[in-house]
């Protein structure tokens, strides 16, 4: 398993991985993807590392805590709504900015953002632990 | 600050969620979890005095969340039984979270105790002030998943055979509510419970509501611990440790008997489909048996967990009478019960703490040793035994009443018989625990802290100006009651006056 | 000085008290004597409203929502009550003082607080006029009188007596407050003198039986009727001071109190007084021969004072005017004797440390003056001329005498009176002056603290029999008054000439001298015979209490058995039982009209079904994780049919995910399960699968007879991109229109693995449990 090809693609991989799932977490809003898949595809890039390389690689890569991941997820989510609270006076009232090329970005990217972050955060701590544990 | 002001409804709910998230991000740093969690919990109890004001000054308070028109998005709706829960729910979370600071082990904070324990205040808060079925079931989800890992949190073999029993039964009454919300999605293609008020009062009788209705009481009745769906109750809460049990004995019950009563006041009525006799029987059956398996108990964890069940049966009294006198009663019940029950697990996690033991048989000698406990802990457990003046009396006295009035003299009964084995189970810890000589004296007794008496102390205080002045409360209960018993008026508060009109024509 | 302001002084005299005697020396022991002799002074104000027949009143508001207000009123017989209350109050704090005289600073000071705050209750309970008010005041003192019962904690009979009188006292309070409810259901107020006035409507009321029975219930157990006679000789426990004061002076007079101000009210109700008559007579008869028995010098004279509380409760079940002077007279006077010779019984054990009646004697060598106090105490309680026991027991004859009723209930009276003699005469002589050699030392002798309680009710006795036209036209005669609802006409003499009730109370003398001379033998052969145990009532108590725990340990063990899938079995049965019920009460089946079978759909049914009888029957769990995950797919694939793809996706993945994690899950654990269900819980679990299925399919069916509403799901579609600003109304729906669920979910996602993450940690070295 730890052979240097396995590594060496699992890098590939992982590069890969992550930017299928950013892809899919931005088109999300138009197209079938969004936060959740792709917080799933993001944990099974890192997933991916862990096997290859071990846990405690994999968590170097990542550096921030898998649970404190999960947190700033729904702390994001929290503060998606805030921009509404502030601007129309109802929280989460998602607003948007519209650029002259027709291009849009709104808080709920940043809400999507979170949803991603949760997903990723939950799969990789359960992927870790039951990595971690394995002989 | 103005948009703070004007959304105060929301804050209950979203400040513990986003400490919890809070908490989180700082995983690694209990230190810093334990001062998030204190200033959250104060900034939400602020928020909740706001809510109550806001309520009282100008009547029922609705957000619709994405200002999107209502029924289409999800609302929060807070009317007088709502401000009052979530009141009484961030006091009960900012004084347990305060006993939390002198009882609760590193290792459990390392375990996620404070994003698991305000991300259950969050739930209940959010299970209170939700005006849509569907989200209130995710509050439901959150409180299942947060009560699961706070009662597994020290992973002891106790712990996690509580906790399945408490999954299994939990995860049963959260299953069938999804099913009854889809089944009624269904039927009225709408979320939005003051919408369902609407609809379900212009829609005929048939199978598919009787089902649905019947599976919200046995759904919420698990939750609430009802007879005879209370088994996880007794199996699991004295496992946890005593500042989750506290929470869960003060909160999480009601949480049940707060759904079943919104639901059967507002969407269902107790007068169709003999849910009345259903929840009569019951009624009472809760109130014996939980009487009964109380007495029987030397743990005084165990003891305690019973007399939820047993008091859980008083509340149901009010919504099996349904009248205004009996639903008020009920709903005095409901604010009593939180605080004294809490106070009451509180008080025996101050025991144990100065006799190293939750058995009454080892106990001992506390009224010599620690005076100032005992006075703490009579004053919940005389409330709770329905000693007058105090809360539990004139909570009793309200529902035993409005029993008698309406004629049900038989559940009047039980509620009295139970009453006096409620004093024996109260005389029972008083006499073994402060009284006997402990059967194997300490070398030195052990110091409570302040942490752990201050906010009993509080909490207590509350206790005593419910008792000595409850007209206020009274009166509040009263206006609750009415309200609820009215659904016209949530419903016009949510959808605006003119729904309000077509229905009033309709009855 | 206001009634209201009375009460609060009390209360705060309490606390005052407690400090005070928490002082060491004198101070500690006189000054909380302050407080109690303040009140009565203050009532000793009231003194010409109440001779003239006027009523003090003193009116608040408290919870005029719930009909209780603070009215409190003070008429000729709280005013009685009150007199009794804080005069033998200040005599109890003077001779606590000195009983404690070595206790700790803080044990005294504990007693006396007890004792302060028993009193102010029991203020409350006869000043008050509001039923509910009177109730909370009546549960006061259950519960002081708990807490003086268990005083001596760390004795188990004190803990056993303290609670039995508890779980006594507070079951006849609920019983009270059931009463008190209904009679406020039935007058629409709470007011104790309306209550007098309506004795009309109280006996049309549909619920007098109701209110009888239960305040019936309240007033015996209080006041230690039969069959409730118990747990008076029981609170011995508790320091004779308190003994002296709340079991034979006070509160056990309270039940009495309150039939007496129900009398009124029950007049046109014959069973009220037949009952009490019945009562009464049969529980001072118990009581009397429980007396003979007693060994305990405590004991004889709370036997005495239950056989009192009998006669008192047998006198206001008489009718007529007498009757009420007699009831008057006897609180009166059973409380000086009575009380002076409890504090007699109290400095006896003291010094002697002995409590057995038979093991004293002589004592009048080292206790004089408490020798002289007790024979003051029993002459009057032997009803011997010229003491007021005297007095009272004529108008206790006379009132049999000319109320209706026959012969039964005088002889009954003679013969108790007889005992009553014989036990005066017993308590008094046997421990003072007989059997001198008996004790030969004391370790304590009389203190002036001691003494001044006793010899002051002990001269009171003979006193207030001298002059008799005082005590009646001040004291028996307002509460008389009072208490029949009439101005009476009372003459209360000393002497009557020869009268019937004069060779009445000279039966009652010679009986009792004849039994306080044969004491030793009638004591012996009651204690020797087997049948006298049966009948004890206290045993009935127990097995009383034995059999409700009972009850409730046999329905906990077979609810709470620990068994997880009974739990589960029992809760299904209950959803099943209670849709059936909640459908079958309905009576609505409109359910749709089947007339086409759509046949790829029904063919993915069948394989579900199939799929979930192979997880039912399977014994290997892989097997059943097979079955479970065919109705899985089975689901997906219906999305697919019905245009879900979305959904369908999330359900294959799901689907996958569960099976790939309880797979690796199961790689740990045996694949084979034994099972533990019987055949017959087997067939009960089919029997509750079967027939929710069936109910779901109906509840299904009859929503699908219902059109469905589907402006919610237009409204999406038509806004999802005009207002949301996006193309994907799934994804439009997660993170706009219903934005909170998701953040909710999300929430739950994180609190999910937070738990898992704590259960998954590898557990290190530390395996304790």
């Amino acid at each position: 398993m730890n052979s240097m090809i396995f590594t060496a693609s699992a890098r590939i991989l992982f590069a890969l991985m992550l930017a299928a799932s950013i892809f899919i977490l931005w088109r999300g809003h138009d197209e079938p993807g969004g936060g959740f898949v792709g917080g799933l595809v993001a944990s099974m890039a890192l997933a991916v590392v862990a096997l290859a390389e071990g846990v405690p690689r994999a968590r170097r890569m990542l550096r921030i805590h898998p649970m404190s991941l999960a947190g700033l997820g729904v702390f994001l989510g929290f503060v998606s709504g805030l921009p509404g609270l502030l601007i129309d006076g109802s929280y989460l009232t998602h607003q948007w900015v519209f650029f002259p090329n027709g291009f849009k970005l709104g808080t709920t990217m940043v809400f999507d953002i979170g949803v991603y972050l949760v997903v990723l955060g939950g799969m990789l701590a359960l992927v870790f632990r039951l990595y971690e544990d394995a002989p | 600050m103005n948009l703070l002001l004007s959304q105060a409804l929301i804050w209950p709910v979203v400040l513990p969620l986003a400490t919890a998230a809070l908490c989180a991000l700082a995983w690694h740093r209990p230190a810093i979890q334990r001062w998030i969690s204190l200033g959250g919990l104060t900034l939400m109890l602020a928020a909740s005095i706001l809510l109550l004001v806001q309520v009282e000054t100008e009547g029922t308070q609705t957000v619709a969340f994405g200002s999107w028109p209502i029924p289409f998005g999800i609302v929060f709706v807070a009317d007088r039984l709502g401000a009052a829960m979530a009141l009484i729910t961030a006091v009960l979370a900012l004084a347990i979270a305060v006993f939390g600071l002198a009882d609760i082990r590193r290792r459990q904070e390392h375990a996620g105790f404070h994003p698991l324990y305000l991300g259950m205040i969050a739930g209940v808060a959010g299970a209170f002030l939700t005006g849509d079925i569907f989200n209130l079931y995710v509050w439901f989800e959150i409180m299942l998943i947060t009560a699961m890992g706070l009662l597994a949190i020290d992973r002891t073999r106790t712990q996690l055979d509580g906790t399945i029993k408490y999954a299994v039964l939990n995860l049963l009454g959260t299953l069938l509510f999804l099913l009854a919300v889809a089944i009624l999605y269904g039927v009225t293609g709408t979320l939005n419970m003051a919408d369902l008020g609407r609809v379900l009062s212009e829609s005929e009788p048939s199978a598919a509501l009787a089902l649905v209705a019947a599976m919200f009481l046995v759904a919420f009745g698990i939750k609430a611990g009802y007879f005879p769906l209370f088994f996880w109750l007794p199996a699991s809460y004295h496992t946890a440790s005593i500042v989750v049990s506290a929470i869960f004995a003060g909160l999480i019950t009601k949480v049940g008997v707060y759904a079943s009563f919104r639901v059967f006041t507002l969407m269902f009525s107790v007068d169709e489909g003999g849910i009345r006799e259903l929840v009569a029987v019951m009624a009472a059956g809760t109130m014996l048996f939980g009487v009964f398996g109380a007495a029987v108990q030397w743990d005084i964890r165990r003891i305690l967990s019973f007399h939820i069940v047993s008091q859980i049966g008083y509340m149901m009294l009010g919504l099996a009478l349904a009248t205004p006198a009996a639903m008020a009663g009920a709903v005095f019940y409901i604010v009593h019960h939180i605080i004294v029950k809490a106070n009451l697990f509180l008080a025996a996690g101050a025991i144990y703490r100065a006799t190293g033991t939750y058995d009454l048989r080892k106990a001992g000698g506390l009224m010599g040793s620690h005076p100032i406990l005992a006075l703490l802990f009579a004053i919940p457990a005389l409330s709770l035994a329905g000693i007058p003046p105090l809360s539990g009396f004139w909570a009793k006295y309200m529902v035993i009443d409005a029993a008698f009035a309406d004629s049900a003299h038989w559940l009047a009964g039980v509620g009295l018989f139970v009453g006096l084995l409620t004093v024996f189970s109260m005389s029972k810890i008083w006499v073994e625990a402060f009284w006997k000589t402990p059967p194997l004296e300490r070398k030195h007794a052990r110091r409570v802290p302040m942490a752990m008496l201050v906010p009993m102390a509080i909490l207590g205080l509350v206790t005593l100006t419910i008792g000595f002045a409850p007209e206020p409360f009274v009166l509040y209960a009263d206006a609750t009651a009415t309200s609820l018993l009215d659904p016209k008026t949530y419903i016009e508060a949510v959808l605006g006056p003119q729904a309000g009109l077509d229905l009033g024509e309709q009855q | 000085m206001s009634l209201v302001t009375v009460l609060i002084l009390a209360a705060a005299g309490s606390f005052l008290g407690w400090r005070l005697s928490a002082l060491g020396g004198v101070a500690g022991r006189l000054l909380p004597v302050f407080v109690p002799a303040g009140l009565f002074v203050s009532f000793l104000f009231h003194w010409p409203v109440i001779t003239t027949g006027g009523v003090v009143t003193d009116m608040h508001a408290w919870v005029p929502s719930l009909g209780v207000a603070l009215n409190l009123r003070l008429d000729g017989f709280s005013y009685l009550f009150t007199l009794l209350i804080t005069g033998i109050g200040s005599l109890v704090t003077l001779y606590a003082g000195a009983y404690f005289a070595d206790a700790p600073g803080e044990h005294r000071a504990r007693f006396i607080f007890l004792i302060l705050i028993f009193m102010t209750a029991m203020l409350g309970t006869v000043l008050s006029d509001n039923l509910i008010v009177m109730f909370v005041f009546w549960e006061a003192t259950s519960l002081t009188s708990f807490m003086l019962i268990g005083f001596d904690a760390r004795k188990p009979e004190a803990r056993r007596a303290a609670l039995q009188s508890l779980l006594i006292t507070a079951g006849g309070g609920l019983a009270l407050f059931g009463a008190i409810l209904l009679i406020g259901l039935e007058l629409g107020s709470f007011s104790l003198s309306n209550a007098a006035t309506s004795a009309g409507q109280l006996a049309q009321s549909p619920y007098l039986a109701g209110i009888l029975v239960l305040l019936f219930l309240g007033a015996f157990t209080k006041s230690a009727q039969f069959p409730f006679h118990f747990w008076l000789p029981q609170a011995m426990a508790a320091p004779t001071p308190a003994s002296a004061y709340l079991h034979s002076a006070t509160m056990v007079k309270l039940g009495i109190y309150l039939l007496g101000r129900f009398d009124a009210a029950f007049a046109q109700v014959p069973a009220f007084g037949i009952t009490l008559v019945v009562v009464g007579s049969l529980t001072m008869l118990i009581a009397a021969f429980n007396a003979l028995r007693a060994t305990g010098y405590k004991a004889v004279l709370a036997q005495s004072t239950v056989a009192s509380l009998g006669i008192l409760v047998m006198l206001i079940g008489l009718d007529g005017e007498v009757a009420a002077v007699a009831t008057a007279g006897f609180i009166l006077a059973h409380a000086l004797y009575k009380a002076a010779l409890f504090f007699c019984a109290g400095t006896a054990i003291h010094a002697t440390h002995i409590a057995e009646l038979r093991k004293l004697g002589g004592l009048v060598r080292f206790l004089p003056f408490t020798a002289a106090a007790a024979v003051l105490a029993s002459f009057s309680m032997a009803g011997l001329p010229p003491f007021v026991g005297f007095i009272s027991k004529e108008y206790l004859f006379e009132a049999q005498l000319e109320s209706g009723w026959n012969v039964v209930p005088v002889v009954v009276a003679v013969v108790v009176n007889g005992i009553m003699v014989a036990v005066a005469g017993v308590v008094s002589l046997r421990p003072f002056f007989l059997g001198r050699d008996k004790i030969s030392k004391v370790d304590h002798g009389e203190t002036l603290g001691l003494l001044f309680g006793p010899l002051l009710l002990g001269i009171l006795g003979i006193v207030m029999g001298l002059i008799p036209g005082q005590v009646t036209r001040h004291l028996v005669g307002p509460a008389a008054t009072a208490l029949y609802g009439a101005p009476i006409d009372t003459s209360f003499s000393l002497w009557h000439g020869i009268t019937p009730m004069l060779f009445l109370s000279l039966a009652a003398v010679g009986l009792g001298a004849v039994l306080a001379w044969k004491w030793t033998p009638i004591h012996d052969a009651l204690r020797a015979a087997a049948w006298t145990q049966k009948i004890d009532a206290d045993r009935i108590y127990h097995k009383t209490v034995a059999a409700i725990l009972g009850i409730a340990r046999g329905s906990t063990r077979w609810l709470q058995n620990g068994d997880q899938r009974r739990y589960t079995a029992i809760v299904l049965a209950m959803l099943l039982a209670s849709c059936l019920w909640v459908i079958w009460r309905t009576g609505s089946f409109a359910l749709p009209e089947f007339d086409t079978i759509l046949p790829l759909p029904a063919l993915l049914l069948i394989a579900a079904f199939v799929g979930a009888l192979v997880a039912a029957q399977a014994n290997s769990l892989i097997a059943a994780l097979i079955g479970v995950g065919i109705v899985g797919y089975g689901s997906a694939l219906l999305f697919v049919l019905n245009g879900a793809p979305d959904l369908a996706l999330t359900q294959f993945a799901v689907e996958t995910l569960v099976l790939v994690v309880i797979m690796a899950v199961l790689l740990r654990l045996p694949t084979r399960t034994q099972t533990t269900r019987t055949k017959t819980e087997h067939r009960f679990d089919a029997a509750i699968a079967i027939g929710f299925a069936g109910i779901v399919f109906i509840g299904l069916a009859a929503m699908l007879a219902i059109p469905f509403d589907d402006r919610i799901s237009l409204f999406y579609g038509e806004t999802s991109y005009t207002e949301a600003l996006g193309h994907n109304v799934v994804n439009v729906i997660l993170v706009d229109y219903r934005a909170l669920d998701t953040l909710g979910e999300t929430a739950v996602v994180a609190f999910a693995t937070m738990g898992a993450w704590a259960l998954l940690r590898r557990r290190r070295t530390d395996r304790k449990g």
